[in-house]
């Protein structure tokens, strides 16, 4: 549990020792805020939010993989993964540190999106669970997307190639039920069940299904898994 | 301390490490010397647990290094070849980062030692990015030895050095040692000489010979011989026919009017003392006759050429 702390807090500081986090961070402020402008002036009703929060997660999709890019690509590249291994220290601790270094940046960019939450509140009556719910749904989907950019980041030393491929599955999954026209009927029901967006719509609604909860609690769960294998199997077999 | 029991490595077909057996015991320093490919980061990484061997097994204190795992790891240092290091931290945070890894518990008294021992007070505050590569090393060595490590294993620890630099590091691997044990691989090889007990000489992923410097180049003196040079004044053809009466390798190294360095090659008993009185005896005035040991440069590479050319 230690090693854990001491690798996530580790993680947490690199990203401000570099401009990509603080370039992250005034992007992120400045498309979300945009969208809430933009959202609020047209639309004025309970729906606004529900638009809202909609862009933010599509806008995750875009940004968790360039904040996980570098987690594993970059100690692949420079050698350093090497050194780490020779430490008191196993893989799991490893991956599950650097999952929780990413979350917590993570949870940081989310954090100016609360000063939209607080206008509402100032100039409306919104619906707190509706604002809740959808903040628990982001909060999964940050898991899964996170854990997805961290697999694809220990299967390259290349950090474009690592968030190029995290964009892709992401996408892939996020958007898989849009295959189920062209497919059978039961077929297509079974994509809008494991599609991210599908599940993700719940939360967004203001439901709180536990399906769409255990299903988004299994990707991080199943990611990080493969993950360690992954680490753990180049090992072995290099 | 360290042993090594019939180690093989294979990548795919190529086998990198072949039966390497070797034993290093507390408090000793092992060398371990080799052309480019020898085999030697594997070794040193199959030692550290980054990978498994393929056969073999290796112990650490009696302790199956692949099969504890991390246990084993807490009294490890490793310094690897690339020295990889994290450039975007400052010096003492990086040095905290990993103490923490190693389980130390004086964290601030730990990193403060390692610091101060490997010289490093100054650059503290530096970020390890913008340090000079031998400053980098010292960082890469400071992070090896934070733990006070029973084993550690360094490779090419004073690659990218000055030479003060290098006497420092050297002093502190020795100092370090009495205690520990320390298997360094180097391609400097007056380094082995100053700094190893034993010297293990690997080509091709074998181990070709594993003694201590002096033995080897006292074993190859007895093979090979040594150089006698011998200065004086007179005629040349007079002097030739002398020496011949001792031995037909020889040559003229350097010849000034009646004046030459005469280079016998190879002579495997000790003649200077004859050579000296013939001489003499002849009318040459004789200024100087000495032998040059061999180099362990050359005990090197007529080891690992012979090998080659079995």
């Amino acid at each position: 549990m230690k090693n854990i702390l001491v690798i996530g807090m580790k993680e947490l500081r690199s990203y401000f020792y570099s401009p990509l986090a603080y370039v992250i961070l005034c992007v992120f402020s400045i498309i979300s805020g945009n969208f809430f402008k933009t959202i609020i002036f047209q639309t004025q009703n309970s729906n606004s939010w529900i638009s809202f929060s909609g862009g933010l997660s599509t806008m995750l999709m875009i940004f968790i993989p360039l904040l996980t890019m570098r987690l594993f690509s970059e100690e692949n590249r420079s050698g350093t993964f090497e050194l780490l291994l020779s430490y008191p220290l196993n893989s799991a601790q490893l991956v599950i540190g650097k999952f929780l270094g990413a979350m917590m940046f993570s949870i940081i960019m989310f954090l100016p999106t609360l000063i939209y939450v607080s206008f509402l509140y100032m100039y409306s009556i919104p619906d707190t669970n509706l604002i809740l719910s959808s903040y628990l749904g982001m909060f999964l989907l940050t898991m899964a997307f996170v854990s997805v950019g961290i697999f694809s980041s220990a299967l390259t030393k290349s950090q474009v190639v690592a968030s190029i491929t995290g964009f892709g599955i992401l996408l892939f999954m996020w958007a898989i039920h849009w295959l189920k026209d062209n497919l059978s009927y039961s077929l297509g029901k079974v994509l809008a069940y494991i599609s991210i967006a599908q599940n993700y719509s719940y939360f967004a609604k203001g439901i709180l299904d536990t399906r769409a909860v255990i299903f988004l609690l299994s990707i991080p769960v199943f990611m990080l898994i493969i993950t360690i294998k992954l680490i753990e199997d180049k090992r072995y077999r290099s | 301390m360290i042993e090594l029991k019939d180690v093989t490595k294979r990548f795919g077909s190529f086998t990198a490490v072949y039966k390497l057996s070797l034993t290093v015991e507390k408090g000793e320093i092992l060398g371990l010397l080799g052309p480019n490919g020898a085999g030697k980061t594997t070794t040193m990484r199959m030692i550290t647990g980054f990978f498994p061997q393929t056969s073999g097994e290796i112990f650490i204190d009696g302790k199956n290094v692949f099969n504890t795992g991390i246990k084993t790891r807490e009294d490890l240092g490793y310094l690897p070849e690339s020295n990889p290091l994290y450039y975007d931290m400052r010096v003492h945070e990086y040095l905290e980062f990993v103490a923490k890894l190693k389980n130390i518990k004086d964290i601030v008294e730990k990193v403060g030692l390692a610091i101060e021992k490997t010289g490093l007070t100054e650059m503290r505050k530096r970020l390890v990015g913008n340090l000079s590569k031998g400053y980098k090393q010292r960082v890469g060595i400071a992070q090896a030895l934070i733990n006070d490590p029973q084993v550690l294993i360094l490779d090419e620890p004073t690659s990218g050095l000055d030479p003060k630099q290098i006497v420092e590091i050297r002093e502190l691997i020795r100092s370090f040692a009495k205690e520990h044990t320390v298997i360094l691989s180097t391609h400097i090889l007056p380094e082995v000489n100053v700094t190893c007990d034993r010297v293990a000489i690997m080509n091709r992923g074998r181990l070709v010979s594993l003694d201590t410097p002096e033995n080897l180049l006292d074993s190859f003196k007895k093979g090979v011989g040594a150089d006698l040079f011998v200065e004086f004044k007179g005629n040349k053809k007079e002097s030739e026919k002398i020496i011949k009466r001792f031995t037909q390798d020889f040559i003229y190294e350097k010849e000034k009017e009646e004046h030459f360095l005469v280079k016998i090659l190879q002579t495997k008993q000790d003649i200077r003392a004859e050579l000296n009185h013939s001489l003499i005896k002849a009318g040459f005035d004789v200024f100087e006759i000495y032998t040059r040991n061999p180099e362990l440069e050359e005990v090197f590479i007529s080891v690992v050429s012979e090998e080659e050319g079995r």
